[in-house]
């Protein structure tokens, strides 16, 4: 369907005889926010290993806005609108937070072959804007290694936001975070990805978080999907059931 | 004192520091002996060498013990040029970081897919190849004898005009890699060095800005190499050697990697211990020795540290 | 049969190479540690033979004094150095790591130099090996076939340790997986001294083997690192059946290399070593890094 800005078809990659993700088929429309869901080792985070380009597939093929993108690098991905976050945090920890923008801003605009300017006084309204959304403007002189865990988050959000992505790829986007702080990132996603109408994919563990985000959910198991449906026909699908909870568990009638 | 009295003062203090510095060094033709006259060119030389060696390990977080092979490059080149082929120096001049810097673009090419060890290793292997090239083609090289009686252009032969020579392009060479350390791209090198991943993924190709690096660090290894040939009238293979790469890269952290000052400061006490102690001691190295050590294990950042607390980044 | 000759040859040097190299990759191997200064040990050892020997005048003793207690020596100064320096650098960033070593150079380069002075040494044959040997027609003074034979039997007792004995078990189980090795109780620090003191202890052995055929002379350290460094790449970072292997196959494209273009073995030699590096990084035998 050509509303579909992330299409995958046969995906597969094994590791020596483990097939950590099997054949998997699946498309995402523009504009969803879709939740991958499934238990330890199902393949969710070598899946998007292999749609960021950090893995390459053994068979398959992954479209992106209608185009093959099977096999390209990740610093290519990012340019054209893909943007990827990290189970563990991943941000410059030596740079301010603002330098951590502003380094993802003029990567993007290409701005980075610039062997002259001074550094600090390039994109810096662009990168303060940026750090106003996802609520950092305040910490913008703070080091990246004296960021709280949540507010690293914020930053690794920022850092996607740059490059202006129309496909972001979220794993464990509330991993480690205090229940208190959880919802405020939960809202914070919701809001970019509304506002901006960007696609976003998210692995995630917290059910809570799945239910009250997710338009559509995937559940893997074992490298392939299982199913594949809204929040209440996941909630009725047997064989999820007893992927999680065992195989006695029968859901009331 | 406030915080912006505090920086404005530091900042003027930095200034008048360079000024004075500056002064100094175009002085010292007039106010100093011969001997320090030649201490002085030399060291200057090694440290435009050990600035451009910082490029690769202080912003791009690239260890290399393979750097005099670029070094050595420029400097064969320019004298095979002028000695074997008749070009004049002003071109032999120009032309060697271009020759060091197509060198370290093919070596680059195939060193920057490898990490941190690999790379280390693979560059003390072609710096050793380089060496026993340059070592063993004695047609070309003069082998062992090195190749000698390189002369500078006319104007260029008395030492104190060879100084100001010197001077000039080392000062204009180190200008322009302060500003590549401070430009977006010595951003995105440091980036790189901090989170090669994550580079990636704010769509920085790492292979193709460390390549860039190494090729700009080659190139201004070159210029030095060059600068050396026609100072000493003559070059040896031991200047391609992994004992010059290791003494630059001991100048580069010895200094501090992660400030720019670090390499200036670096080979500025490394050789001066080397003009100094050697009139007490013959046995100088050891003394050199023991001072890296200390440093090394008591202030693993460099000298630079006990100045300046706080970032490293950014100096 | 010049290629008799140049074979023979070439087991010699491969015997030496391979102490050095084993050595060297046992250190990086479990140490996590690259040892530049691993030449500088051979390099004593070098020079330590000249002065046994010389102790001796021309009595038969001094060359087998010296092989007995020189490496023994060296081990302890290597046990010195690693506690008080490598004991701190452990761990640490490479870029850490690398300018101890490189200041362990400059010291023990002129240390030599203080206690033997600039000039070269030649060191006489032990009197033991004075006759040649004839194999298949091909004549070679018997003090190769000693040579030969000695490095023969310790890479037989390196395997015994690593492969038979307690302590190999420990030194594997660091070398796989420190955490867990920590986890479990085993006394790392230990260890690392014995595996380093062990490393140092091959050098000189090696050196020792080596002085008189190659003599003593201020330079080798740098010179004999780097070829230990080829060798321990080609074979494969800490692994030691990788060195022995990567040693016969250096020693002999050196020997063949030397017949064929006499300028430029050597860069032979750095660029088996850089195309190794380049299409596969661990060498023949080594392991993935992980």
């Amino acid at each position: 369907m050509h509303d579909d800005i992330l299409v995958t078809s046969g995906l597969s990659r094994h590791f020596g005889g483990v097939r950590a993700v099997n054949e998997v088929t699946f498309s995402v429309p523009k504009g969803q926010l879709r939740a991958i869901i499934g238990p330890n080792g199902a393949g969710k985070t070598t899946l998007f290993n292999l749609l960021s380009g950090q893995l390459h597939s053994h068979s398959g093929h992954i479209y992106f806005k209608g185009k093959e993108i099977t096999g390209r690098s990740p610093s290519y991905l990012c340019r054209h609108g893909l943007g990827r976050t990290f189970q563990v945090n991943s941000v410059f920890l030596n740079f301010t937070v603002l330098e951590n923008v502003q380094l993802a801003n003029m990567a993007h605009q290409g701005k980075t072959w610039n062997f002259w300017s001074p550094a600090r006084k390039v994109l810096v309204e662009e990168s303060k804007a940026i750090l106003e959304m996802v609520g950092l403007a305040d910490q913008a002189d703070k080091l990246g290694s004296a960021l709280s865990h949540g507010d690293r988050r914020r930053l690794e959000i920022a850092l996607t936001l740059a490059c202006k992505p129309e496909l972001l790829l979220l794993d464990e986007p509330t991993c480690g975070m205090s229940l208190s702080e959880k919802p405020h990132l939960v809202k914070l996603i919701q809001n970019i990805v509304r506002e901006k109408g960007i696609t976003a994919v998210l692995i995630e563990h917290d059910m809570d978080v799945v239910f009250s985000v997710a338009d559509r959910i995937t559940v893997m198991h074992r490298g392939a999907i299982l199913a594949e449906g809204s929040l209440r026909e996941i909630q009725a699908n047997p064989k999820v059931q007893e992927v999680y909870l065992g195989e006695d568990y029968r859901a009331p009638v | 004192m406030s915080q912006a009295g505090a920086s404005r003062s530091a900042i003027i203090g930095t200034i008048v520091g360079l000024i004075v510095l500056i002064l100094i060094l175009v002085a010292l033709p007039v106010i100093a002996p011969h001997i320090v006259l030649i201490d002085a060119t030399d060291t200057l030389i090694f440290v435009l060498l050990a600035l451009s060696l910082n490029l690769l390990v202080g912003y791009a977080g690239m260890l290399s013990l393979g750097h005099a092979a670029f070094f050595a490059t420029g400097g064969y080149c320019a004298g095979i040029l002028v000695k074997h082929l008749g070009v004049a120096m002003p071109l032999a001049f120009v032309a060697s970081p271009l020759l060091a810097a197509l060198a370290s673009l093919i070596i680059g090419f195939f060193s920057v897919r490898l990490s941190h060890s690999y790379f280390l290793m693979l560059s003390l292997a072609f710096g050793q190849l380089l060496f026993t090239v340059v070592w063993k083609w004695r047609d070309l090289t003069g082998g062992d004898d090195g190749l000698t009686g390189i002369m500078p252009a006319p104007a260029l032969v008395a030492p104190w005009a060879y100084y100001y020579f010197t001077l000039g392009v080392v000062l204009v060479c180190a200008i322009i890699l302060y500003r590549i350390g401070q430009s977006p791209f010595g951003r995105a090198l440091k980036a790189i060095k901090d989170n090669p991943r994550r580079s990636d993924f704010v769509g920085i190709n790492v292979r193709h800005y460390q390549l860039a690096a190494f090729v700009l660090a080659g190139a201004f290894a070159g210029v030095a190499g060059a600068l050396q040939v026609f100072f000493h009238r003559g070059i040896f293979p031991g200047s391609a050697h992994w004992i010059t790469s290791a003494d630059t890269f001991v100048a580069v952290v010895l200094g501090g990697a992660g400030y720019f000052t670090g390499p200036i400061i670096g080979t500025v006490v490394f050789k001066t211990l080397g003009f100094v102690i050697p009139r007490i001691t013959e046995y100088w190295l050891f003394f050199l020795g023991v001072a890296i050590m200390i440093v090394a294990l008591v202030r693993p950042k460099g000298l630079m540290s006990l100045w300046r607390t706080g970032r490293t980044k950014n100096a | 049969m010049v290629v008799g000759l140049q074979l023979i040859s070439a087991l010699v040097s491969a015997s030496i190479l391979f102490l050095l190299a084993a050595g060297l990759s046992l250190i990086f191997g479990v140490c996590r540690v690259m040892n530049l200064a691993h030449g500088a040990f051979f390099m004593l050892a070098t020079f330590l033979t000249f002065s046994f020997t010389h102790l001796l005048g021309n009595s038969p003793w001094g060359f087998w004094l010296a092989l007995l207690l020189a490496p023994l020596l060296l081990a302890a100064l290597g046990s010195l150095i690693e506690i008080t320096v490598f004991r701190r650098i452990y761990g640490a960033d490479l870029l850490v790591q690398l300018l101890p070593t490189i200041a362990i150079i400059y010291i023990l380069g002129d240390t030599t130099r203080f206690f033997w002075g600039l000039i070269g040494k030649t060191i006489p044959s032990p009197s033991a090996f004075k006759s040649a040997v004839s194999i298949m027609g091909v004549a070679f003074p018997s003090y190769y076939g000693f040579i030969i034979g000695v490095g023969a039997l310790i890479a037989f007792g390196l395997w015994y340790l690593v492969n038979r004995t307690q302590w190999g078990i420990l030194v594997r189980a660091i070398a796989q997986d420190r955490e867990m090795s920590t986890a479990l109780g085993i006394n790392e620090r230990a260890i690392y001294t014995t595996v380093f003191s062990l490393a140092v202890w091959l050098a000189g052995v090696a050196g020792v083997l080596s002085a008189p055929i190659a003599g003593a002379a201020l330079g080798a350290d740098m010179d004999t690192t780097i070829e230990a460094f080829v060798v321990v790449v080609v074979g494969g970072l800490g692994s030691i059946p990788g060195s022995l292997l990567a040693a016969l196959l250096i020693a002999n494209v050196k020997a063949f290399g030397i017949l064929l273009v006499p300028q430029f073995a050597m860069a032979f030699v750095f660029g088996l070593m850089a195309l190794v590096l380049i299409l596969r990084p661990t060498g023949l035998l080594g392991r993935k890094e992980h």
